[in-house]
C-alpha cells in the first residue's frame, strides 16, 4: 500500500494565485477524479505531481520520498507517471521510440537496443489488449485512440505506483471511450494510484471511487462516489 | 517545457522580470553611448571623407593605409568609412548618407557597384559637395554622362588590368595556343567582369588561336577556385595557364595544381600583388600577380582631393600604374614601383 | 542487425529519391564527359565536398534538434585562423592542429549552446549573433590578413592519402560514420531527434534538454572545426573570409537528404547522399565548363526537383 500525500500545497504564476493551499492524499487501488470548472487549478495540479512545476510551499510526498523539489526525470524514476492531455507523443516517431522517450534501453557500449525494445513493446501491447497496424509506423499517422492507447501504454511499461491522466478521454469516439474506462478499472485492481482528470460526469462516475471538486485553487468537496450524485458534483463546481 | 504551454504564465514571468531587464539595458545603452562619445570626440571640422567598400580584404586595407598616409604627409585630416562586406550594396549607401549629413568639402569614393555610386554621388553634388572617386569605378566622362562632374577619377582601369595578364600569359607561353582556365569574381561584380572582358579581348589579339577551357565564377573563394581547378584539370590534364580575377583564387588554384603535382607545369596568374601572393611567387608556386599598387591609389587620390578642394583640379582621370610581379621582379627589387608593393 | 537498421535507414522514401537523382545525375554526366567515372574524379568530387560535409553532420544534429545553426562556416573560418596561428606559432605538426581546429570549433558550438540555453532565445537569433561574433574575432585574430604559407609540416598530413582515399575525403567519410553512429545508434542521437519532433514532450519525459542541447552545439562545433582544418589544409591558409556562405550549404544538402527543416527527422546517409548531390552537380558542370549563370541555375533547380520529388513520396 503507497500513499500520496499533499500538504498546504500553494502555486502562484506572477500574481495569480492557481492553488491556494491543497491538502490531500490518494491511496492504492483507488481512482480518484479531480472535477472542476477551467481555470479551477486541476491540470497545474497533476503537473506540480509530476515535477513540471514546483510547488511555491508546500509539501508532496510518496510515502516517505519526498517529491516537492523533483524534475519530471526523478518523479518518473520515483514512479509516478503522467499522461497529459495532448499526450505529450513525438509524433515523426514510431511507436517503439514512444513507448520508450527518454527509456531507451541500451546494450554494450551505449548502443540502442531497438530488437528488445520491439520485442518488449509487442508484448506489452498485447497485454493491454492495444492493436496497432505497425510498430514502425510514425504515430502521427494513427488514429486518435490509438494514439491515447500508446501514451496510457508508455505510463504502465515501467509499473509506475502513481498514474495521472489529464482528459484521457476528451478526444475519443465513443467505443474508445468504453476501452479507455476499462483500462482504468483494470488498473485500479492492480494497486495503482489513479488521479483522473475529466471533465466528463458520466465518465467519472463510471470508474471513480472518489470526487475531488476543485474551484479557484483550492477543494470544495472530497466525497466517495456512493455518497454524491451527478446534481452535487455539478453543484458544487458551480456555486461559489 | 510544458510551463511554456501556459501563455499566461509566460507573460507574467516576463512582466515580473521586467524591471531587472529594463534596468540592464539602460546600463548599457549609457555605456555604449559613453564609448561612443570617446571615439567621435576628435572635433567635427573633418573636411575629406573616404568611402571603401570594405576592409575584410587586402586590398582595401592598403588603400586605407595609403590614403591615411597621404593625410599626413599632405597635412589632411581625413575619415575613411568602410563597410562589412563588398557585397553590402545597401550599406554603402547608407554610409554614404551619413558621409553627406556631415557635409564635408569631399567625398572620394569607392564602391563595387555602378548604380550605388552614381546614386550616392549625385545626392552629394545636390548638397554642393565635391565628389571624385577612387579604383577607376567610374570615368570622368561616364559621369558626366549621368550629370555629375567628378573632381577626379584615380586608380587603374580593370579593363587594362586584364589587358595586362593577357600580354604577360602572350609573352611567357610558348604554345600557340595555350589551355587556358579562367576564375571570375562573383557574379555580376564590374571588377571581375572588366578584368575578364580585358583579358579575353587582348588573348583574342596576341593568341587568337588560344582556347579557352573553362570560365566560371569562384565568387572570389579560395576553396571554390581550388575545386573548380582540381576539376579542370581531371577534364583537361594539359591545362597551360589559369588566369584568376584575384590573387585569392589565383591562390586556391595554386594548391590545386600543387596537389596534382603540376607546380611549374602551369602558368598561374592572378591580380593585386597581395602580401600571400608575392610569398607563393616567391617561393615558385604562382607565376605572376598584375599588382594594382593599392597603396599608391590610396596616396594619390589624397593628393588630388587635396587639390579639387583648393579648385586646382577638374575632371583628371588618373590612371595609376600597374605592374606585373613575378619572380625575377620582385628578387632583382630594382623597379620604382615596388616600394608602392605593400 | 546492424545492416538491418542501416537499410531501413537508407530505404526512406525521401532518402531514396536523393539517391535516385544522384543516380540520374551521374548517368548522365558519365554520358557528357569521358572523365567523369574515373577514380581520380570520384576522389576530387569526394575531396570537393569534404568541407561541406564535414560541416553538414554537424548541421544534421542541430536540424535534428529542431534548432538551425547559422555559425557553422563562421566557426569554421575562425577555428581554421586559430588553428593555422597556433601550429605556426608553436612549430606543431601530426595531429595537433586537427586536434586544436576542432577544439576551437567545438568551444564555438559550446558557446552557443550555452548562450541558447541561457537566453532561451530561438537558435536562428544566437546563430546569427555567433556568425558576426566569430567572423569578427577570426579577422581581429589576422588583422584581415590571411595567415598564408603555413609550415610544410602542418599541412603534411592533409597530402596523404588512405586506400586510395585523399585525406579530406578520408576524414569525410570517418566524420560520417561517427555521425551516424551517434545519431542512429545511440541514446544521445535518439534523444536529439525526439527533442526535435516536441520539445515539450521531451521536457515533460525528462529529457534532460539543456545538457543535451549543449552537447548537440558542441558536437556541430567539432565538425565544424575539423572542417576549418580541412579548409585550411587544402588552402594552405587561415583565411578569416574563408567559406563566406557556406553554412547554407551545408544547411541546404541536409535538407535536401530528406531531414525536416523543423526537426524531428533527419539522417546522416541522407546528408551525405544531399553532401554528394551537390558535389557531384558541381563537378559534373566544371567537367562541361557550363557557365557559372547556368551553375546556379542547375543548384536551384535541383533543390527545387527535390523537393518535387518528395511530395510525391509515399510517405507524405
Amino acid at each position: 500500500m503507497s500513499e500520496l500525500k499533499l500538504q498546504s500545497v500553494k502555486k502562484s504564476f506572477g500574481v495569480t494565485t492557481v492553488l491556494q493551499g491543497v491538502t490531500t492524499s490518494f491511496s492504492s487501488g483507488t481512482v480518484t477524479a479531480i472535477v472542476g470548472d477551467n481555470g479551477a487549478g486541476k491540470s497545474t495540479l497533476c503537473k506540480t505531481i509530476a515535477g513540471v512545476y514546483h510547488p511555491d510551499s508546500g509539501k508532496i510526498s510518496l510515502d516517505d520520498l519526498s517529491l516537492t523539489h523533483l524534475s519530471p526525470h526523478e518523479t518518473r524514476e520515483a514512479g509516478i507517471e503522467m499522461i497529459y492531455q495532448d499526450l505529450a507523443l513525438a509524433k515523426q516517431h514510431d511507436v517503439v521510440s514512444n513507448l520508450y522517450f527518454g527509456r531507451e534501453k541500451t546494450r554494450w557500449p551505449g548502443w540502442l537496443d531497438r530488437k528488445t525494445m520491439s520485442a518488449q513493446s509487442r508484448v506489452v501491447l498485447e497485454q493491454m489488449g492495444i492493436k496497432l497496424p505497425s510498430l514502425r509506423t510514425p504515430i502521427g499517422l494513427l488514429s486518435g485512440g490509438q494514439q491515447q492507447a500508446v501514451a496510457i501504454a508508455r505510463a504502465l511499461l515501467f509499473s509506475p505506483t502513481v498514474l495521472i491522466m489529464d482528459e484521457p478521454t476528451a478526444a475519443l469516439a465513443a467505443r474508445e471511450i468504453e476501452h479507455i474506462l476499462d483500462l482504468i478499472k483494470k488498473l485500479k485492481e492492480r494497486g495503482l494510484i489513479v488521479i483522473l482528470i475529466s471533465h466528463r460526469l458520466n465518465d467519472v462516475f463510471a470508474v471513480s471511487d472518489r470526487i475531488i471538486a476543485l474551484r479557484s485553487g483550492s477543494i470544495v468537496a472530497d466525497n466517495l462516489v456512493q455518497e454524491t450524485s451527478m446534481q452535487d458534483v455539478v453543484a458544487q463546481i458551480m456555486i461559489a | 517545457m510544458y510551463a511554456d504551454f501556459n501563455p499566461k504564465q509566460n507573460e507574467l514571468c516576463v512582466l515580473k522580470r521586467m524591471p531587472k531587464l529594463s534596468l540592464l539595458s539602460l546600463v548599457l545603452f549609457v555605456a555604449l553611448v559613453a564609448l561612443f562619445g570617446i571615439c567621435t570626440s576628435s572635433d567635427a571640422a573633418e573636411k575629406y571623407i573616404f568611402i571603401l567598400p570594405s576592409l575584410g580584404n587586402p586590398y582595401w586595407q592598403t588603400v586605407k593605409q595609403g590614403i591615411e598616409d597621404g593625410g599626413k604627409e599632405f597635412g589632411i585630416k581625413l575619415t575613411v568609412l568602410s563597410a562589412n562586406s563588398d557585397q553590402a550594396k545597401e550599406e554603402h549607401l547608407n554610409l554614404c548618407q551619413s558621409a553627406i549629413s556631415q557635409s564635408p568639402s569631399i567625398i572620394v569614393l569607392c564602391t563595387t557597384t555602378t548604380a550605388v555610386a552614381l546614386q550616392c554621388l549625385r545626392e552629394a553634388q545636390k548638397q554642393n559637395i565635391k565628389v571624385a572617386v577612387l579604383d577607376a569605378i567610374i570615368s570622368v566622362e561616364e559621369a558626366r554622362k549621368s550629370g555629375i562632374n567628378l573632381e577626379f577619377s584615380v586608380g587603374t582601369n580593370n579593363v587594362l588590368v586584364g589587358e595586362k595578364a593577357a600580354q604577360f600569359v602572350a609573352d611567357r607561353s610558348s604554345l600557340v595556343a595555350p589551355k587556358i582556365l579562367i576564375l571570375e569574381g562573383m557574379v555580376g561584380n564590374i571588377n571581375s567582369t572588366s578584368r575578364v572582358s580585358g583579358f579575353r579581348q587582348e588573348l583574342a589579339k596576341e593568341l587568337p588561336k588560344a582556347n579557352i577551357v573553362n570560365s566560371v565564377s569562384a565568387e572570389w573563394d579560395r576553396l571554390r577556385a581550388l575545386n573548380i581547378t582540381a576539376d579542370t584539370l581531371t577534364r583537361t590534364p594539359d591545362l597551360n595557364v589559369v588566369f584568376a580575377a584575384n590573387d585569392m583564387m589565383a591562390l586556391g588554384a595554386v594548391e590545386a595544381i600543387r596537389a596534382a603535382g603540376k607546380t611549374n607545369q602551369i602558368l598561374v596568374v592572378g591580380v593585386d600583388g597581395v602580401p600571400d601572393a608575392r610569398k607563393a611567387i616567391l617561393a615558385g608556386r604562382m607565376t605572376a600577380s598584375v599588382a594594382q599598387l593599392p597603396y599608391l591609389i590610396g596616396k594619390r587620390s589624397v593628393e588630388l582631393a587635396k587639390q579639387s578642394v583648393l579648385g586646382r583640379c577638374s575632371g583628371k582621370n588618373e590612371n595609376t600604374p600597374l605592374l606585373t610581379l613575378t619572380k625575377s621582379v620582385l628578387e632583382s627589387n630594382s623597379d620604382p614601383l615596388l616600394k608602392y608593393v605593400r | 542487425m546492424f545492416a538491418r537498421k542501416f537499410l531501413s535507414d537508407i530505404s526512406q522514401a525521401s532518402l531514396l529519391q536523393c539517391i535516385v537523382f544522384l543516380t540520374v545525375m551521374s548517368i548522365f554526366f558519365t554520358f557528357n564527359s569521358p572523365v567523369f567515372i574515373t577514380q581520380v574524379n570520384i576522389v576530387n568530387i569526394l575531396t570537393a565536398s569534404a568541407v561541406i560535409g564535414l560541416m553538414g553532420v554537424g548541421a544534421t544534429f542541430v536540424i535534428a534538434c529542431g534548432s538551425i545553426d547559422l555559425s557553422t562556416a563562421a566557426t569554421m573560418a575562425l577555428s581554421s585562423v586559430v588553428c593555422a596561428w597556433t601550429a605556426q606559432n608553436l612549430h606543431l605538426s601530426g595531429l595537433a592542429p586537427i586536434c586544436i581546429a576542432t577544439v576551437a570549433g567545438g568551444l564555438c558550438g559550446l558557446v552557443t549552446g550555452l548562450l541558447i540555453n541561457l537566453t532561451r532565445a530561438p537558435s536562428f537569433i544566437i546563430t546569427l549573433g555567433m556568425l558576426s561574433i566569430n567572423r569578427a574575432l577570426a579577422f581581429i585574430l589576422t588583422g584581415g590578413i590571411p595567415i598564408y604559407g603555413l609550415e610544410e609540416r602542418i599541412t603534411s598530413i592533409a597530402d596523404a592519402t588512405l586506400c586510395g582515399l585523399s585525406f579530406p575525403a578520408a576524414v569525410m567519410l570517418a566524420g560520417m560514420l561517427v555521425g551516424y553512429l551517434l545519431l542512429s545508434r545511440t541514446k544521445f542521437g535518439a534523444h536529439t531527434l525526439l527533442l526535435g519532433d516536441n520539445p515539450g514532450a521531451s521536457e515533460a519525459m525528462g529529457l534532460r534538454v539543456a545538457r543535451l542541447r549543449l552537447g548537440i552545439f558542441s558536437l556541430a562545433g567539432c565538425f565544424s572545426g575539423l572542417a576549418g582544418f580541412i579548409f585550411m589544409a587544402r588552402t594552405n591558409s587561415g583565411d578569416p573570409s574563408a567559406g563566406m556562405n557556406y553554412e547554407l550549404v551545408a544547411i541546404t544538402a541536409v535538407v535536401l537528404g530528406g531531414a525536416n527543416l523543423f526537426g524531428g527527422r533527419a539522417t546522416i546517409p541522407g546528408t551525405l547522399a544531399g553532401v554528394l548531390c551537390l558535389g557531384v552537380l558541381q563537378n559534373g558542370l566544371n567537367l562541361m565548363a557550363i557557365s557559372t549563370f547556368y551553375q546556379t541555375l542547375f543548384v536551384g533547380l535541383v533543390l527545387v526537383l527535390a523537393s518535387f520529388l518528395r511530395r510525391l513520396g509515399p510517405h507524405q
